[in-house]
């Protein structure tokens, strides 16, 4: 299995930085080879182009930009979805990584 | 069909006027009586026409569809609008699919209804065949899972077959869809209606490529079959099962989401469509197309085919009465929602002036002769266009010189118009429902209400009314009796409607064989006299507000602040200075009223501050006769709430008692302690036991009952159930009302009756209702990450706290789930700024303050209290990104 690349999007990049430690912490537990990291909207587009990002994933308190998002990556056939509300109210590292996993399809 | 009858027809079709039968017959050398028996028939299966007259004249019907020479193609991928950009990633996801070793991947389309998924299933096969994955005569079976709903036996024979002897009636064997569609494609459209073992079956299907006939117990039987599955549900509801067997999901995208060069395509590709059906050129009006182009198509494109299709058939009747030379679309024969479209035009001038010249007034459209074929395509048929052209025809001999034929046929196709777009309107799930036939009872009491009451019911009002009279059916025939309370009120307020109910109800009990008691008849002039109509018209009602205050110019700075936040010119300022008579301000007050009595006539509300101000508002009254509402002790925010709802049309009495409501919720939320409350919804109707159990039975499915409670309320009138619900409030977060009549009170979310049986506004509620995140596990998952602060509790709660307040002020709804991310970004943000890192900037911020004003200084003043509690400063940029995500996150449609 090769390495992931996972991108979490949020308003200000910061609140998703906890979520990034444990799903970093979930995926190394699982011995899976994965770059996860949290950037802020704003900066976001700029990462999409300097990094093969795998998925991304948007906070939810940003969904309304999931459209403009969804625009700019289908046609790099880059996955998205907005996280699952409760997992990310619950900082749930596992599930979330989950949920990228399962967007990648594997 | 006889060959002689083919005979007859082939001589007449060469007769450019008609021609009588003994005529023909002297022709053809037949017996006469023996051709107008033909000919008769002929008529009846509507190939020719009976002109009236001695002797009557007969005439082929001119074949509008289908012309030998179009040349047809079938529809493939690429004739799709937006094949290689909205729709780009769903078309290779769908090619992929087919083309997936060995026999392809079963599939399910996602989308809104009317976003073309039968059309793109047509397209999987078609692309299947020409890709040589199926045989060119491989099957491509469609079927939609809601046509035999009602019934899950009839469905699943249907879906897998039948053995002779599974039940009364099958007497033979008989094959299913998946036997007839083997070696090929089973398209399942709305499969989210297959009942359980439908979906079982299916199952064991997708997983071992076997199947059981009903009725069937040994044996098993095998089908190649790729199954393509659509549903309207979205796929976060969707039974997670399906998910899970059916490995390929491609969603196609709403309307509202394709960019406007691919609605331009959209409008222009069935516009063209249309010329070439009809095989004529038609000329279309710049402003139409803008108009397609922009407007809100709830339906998606679906909505647009129907509404061009109509505005199409509107302009081929004035092209044949008129005897145009060619179709004319103009401005003015839009829909007043198409036309709607054009108000958007303002906000994307340059984008949209690049698509058709500003000099060009006219887009003309030639009939080609290539005609790309979609099988199923609904808007195919041409029914409309030859029901004019038959009425055209039939009259056009003798009457043609006295008779204004336009409003003849206007009459008649006008009705054929309503019938149509009446039937389209109805979405599935609420025909469903209802049976047909207490569907085509309800339409024909309430055609008669209106007409008797002169007054127009919309498809809303009607689906509740079918639900109701359902109950009532129930009821009367296991003896249940209701009792009407204020059956005599009612007899005496709503006397007319009262009449209409019981013309009504002798229809319904000759129908049913029946006696409906008074009572009942009472709930259905209720029915009658409820307003469902869409709140469109009122724009000239709006209720005057008045400001009256002391001081030099107090009033006017104040409604000055009120009209520039809300962007209106609404409402009226008189200042008081300290000198001034109390006596001179009167007259002053009264004499606006008087010179400007004809606008008045909703009434006026009268704001006023303090002192003797307060007493004008009778005195006005009996002055003028303007009936006057009058509210003392003023704020700012009420006079804007009053502006606010003024404006939107709202009556008199309305918006005394929501401000009333208002201030005293504002009070009661001061004083009462916090406590945990149970969540709880209600749900609602005239009777209490009718309509509500059935919106009982459809929420409950939905809502998790150990956390929520499902109230049962009936609803007789506005006051005694607001009383109600405020001691429901006591004891409940109420989340929603879900009932027949509207009710906007205490900013619950309210849902209708029409709303709760539509998916998509189900899901609203849904989330509405769904379970919170306890703040609990937020400050267990957060405990030991926000270092800078001492206690991450106390930061949470007040946080929570100030979450809830911004939305209260602000009157914000946000998504649920979200409020609780917002309260995770700002602890996360306190404990930044504690550590001095830097801000982030938002450029758009000075716009976004334009615009959002009120949230973004709601926003501000709530975080004050933080401010001070930690000791810092939030910038204005990340105070504008956090009233961004609560105004770009608000669930839409709420207060």
């Amino acid at each position: 299995m090769s390495k992931k690349t996972i991108m979490l999007v949020c308003s200000a990049g910061m609140s998703t930085s906890l979520l990034v430690t444990k799903m970093q912490k979930a995926a190394d537990a699982r011995g899976l080879e994965a770059d996860i990291f949290a950037v802020s909207a704003s900066e976001a587009d700029q990462n999409i182009e300097s990094k093969d990002v795998n998925v991304l994933l948007l906070g939810p308190q940003v969904r309304f930009m999931k459209a403009q998002f969804e625009g700019k990556l289908a046609p790099k056939g880059i996955p998205l979805d907005v996280i699952d509300m409760k997992d990310y109210g619950m900082m749930n590292g596992e599930n979330v990584l989950n949920q990228a996993l399962k967007l990648i399809g594997e | 069909m006889t060959n002689r009858q083919e005979q007859i027809f082939t001589y007449l079709k060469q007769q450019p006027h008609g021609m009588d039968a003994s005529e023909i017959a002297e022709k053809m050398s037949l017996d006469r009586s023996n051709v107008s028996r033909y000919l008769n028939e002929l008529a009846k299966e509507g190939r020719v026409n009976r002109i009236q007259g001695r002797p009557v004249i007969f005439k082929v019907v001119e074949e509008l569809s289908e012309g030998e020479n179009s040349q047809q193609f079938e529809i493939s991928f690429d004739d799709l609008v937006g094949a290689h950009d909205s729709l780009k990633v769903s078309i290779q996801q769908a090619k992929a699919a087919i083309l997936y070793p060995p026999k392809g991947l079963h599939t399910i389309v996602f989308g809104e209804t009317g976003t073309g998924k039968s059309l793109f299933a047509e397209c999987m096969y078609r692309f299947a065949v020409s890709s040589t994955n199926l045989q060119k005569d491989a099957p491509f079976i469609s079927f939609n899972c809601a046509d035999y709903a009602q019934n899950p036996q009839l469905l699943f024979a249907h879906i897998f077959g039948v053995k002779k002897g599974a039940y009364t009636g099958a007497d033979e064997d008989r094959e299913g869809l998946l036997a007839k569609a083997d070696g090929g494609i089973l398209f399942l459209d709305e499969i989210h209606r297959l009942p359980p073992e439908g979906q079982e079956m299916l199952f064991t299907f997708i997983d071992k490529g076997v199947y059981r006939p009903l009725g069937e117990s040994s044996q098993t039987y095998e089908a190649s079959v790729q199954i393509i599955g659509a549903t309207t549900e979205s796929s976060e509801i969707f039974l997670t099962t399906f998910n899970r067997r059916i490995p390929m999901s491609i969603t196609l995208p709403p309307l509202r989401n394709r960019s406007i060069d691919e609605r331009y395509d959209i409008v222009t590709l069935f516009i063209k469509q249309e010329a070439d059906r009809l095989r004529q050129k038609i000329v279309v009006e710049r402003d139409v197309i803008m108009a397609f182009m922009l407007y809100q198509a709830e339906g998606n494109i679906g909505q647009v085919k129907r509404d061009l299709k109509l505005v199409c058939a509107k302009s081929y009747l004035y092209y044949r009465t008129h005897e145009e030379e060619y179709l004319k679309i103009k401005q003015k024969d839009l829909p007043l929602q198409v036309q709607k479209g054009l108000l958007k035009i303002k906000e994307m001038p340059d984008r949209v002036e690049r698509f058709i010249d500003k000099s060009s007034h006219y887009l003309t459209f030639e009939p080609g002769s290539q005609d790309v074929v979609w099988q199923q395509d609904p808007a195919r048929d041409m029914d409309v266009y030859e029901a004019i052209e038959k009425k055209v025809t039939s009259l056009s001999k003798e009457e043609l010189a006295e008779v204004d034929l336009e409003k003849i046929i206007a009459s008649d196709v006008g009705q054929f118009f309503e019938a149509y777009v009446g039937e389209l309107a109805r979405n599935d799930i609420h025909r469903d429902l209802i049976s047909d036939e207490l569907w085509s009872l309800t339409d024909r009491l309430y055609d008669i209400a209106e007409e008797k009451l002169g007054r127009t019911y919309n498809e809303k009002a009607r689906f509740t009314f079918a639900l109701h009279l359902q109950g009532t059916l129930e009821r009367i025939k296991d003896n249940r009796i209701i009792v009407h309370p204020n059956l005599n009120d009612v007899r005496i307020n709503y006397r007319e409607e009262f009449q209409v109910a019981l013309d009504l109800s002798a229809i319904i009990e000759a129908e049913f064989n029946i006696e409906i008691p008074f009572d009942e008849i009472g709930f259905i002039t209720m029915f009658l006299s409820m307003d469902l109509t869409e709140p469109t018209k009122k724009v000239n009602n709006e209720v005057a507000v008045l400001l009256l205050m002391h001081g030099k110019s107090t009033a006017s700075s104040m409604l000055e602040a009120v009209q520039e936040l809300l962007g209106t010119e609404n409402g009226i300022a008189f200042n008081m200075p300290l000198d001034m008579e109390v006596q001179t301000m009167y007259e002053k007050v009264r004499d606006y009223v008087i010179e400007h009595k004809k606008d008045m006539h909703s009434g006026m509300l009268l704001l006023t501050d303090m002192g003797s101000l307060n007493t004008f508002g009778n005195m006005i009254f009996e002055e003028t006769g303007v009936k006057t509402k009058a509210i003392s002790m003023v704020s700012t925010m009420i006079v804007l709430e009053a502006v606010r709802m003024a404006r939107m049309g709202r009556t008199l009495e309305d918006i005394y008692q929501n401000i009333q409501g208002s201030f005293e919720g504002i009070i009661r939320d001061q004083f009462r302690p916090k406590k945990k409350l149970k969540k709880a919804v209600v749900v609602t109707c005239f009777t209490g036991e009718g309509v509500a159990a059935k919106l009982y039975e459809r929420v409950y499915p939905v809502v998790n009952t150990e956390e929520v409670q499902i109230f049962q309320l009936q609803f007789l009138e506005k006051e005694s159930f607001r009383e109600r619900i405020d001691n429901l409030i006591e004891e409940y977060d109420v989340k929603a009302i879900v009932g027949t009549v509207d009710i906007e009170y205490q900013n619950i979310p309210f849902f209708s009756a029409f709303d709760i049986f539509n998916g998509e506004k189900l899901n609203d509620f849904k989330r509405i209702v769904a379970e919170e995140i306890p703040i609990e596990q937020m400050i267990t998952s957060l405990e030991g990450s926000l270092k800078s602060v001492t206690s991450v509790p106390e930061l949470l709660q007040s946080l929570q706290k100030l979450v809830t307040e911004i939305q209260t002020d602000a009157k914000i709804l946000v998504e649920p789930g979200v409020d609780a991310a917002i309260l995770i970004h700002l602890a996360f943000m306190v404990d930044k700024l504690k550590n001095g890192e830097k801000a982030r900037s938002f450029t758009e911020l000075e716009e976004f303050k334009r615009n959002h004003r009120i949230e973004f200084n709601v926003v501000k003043t709530k975080l004050m209290q933080i401010e001070k509690k930690y000791k810092l400063m939030f910038p204005e940029d990340e105070i504008g990104l956090v009233a961004q995500m609560f105004v770009e996150n608000q669930v839409r449609n709420f207060y």
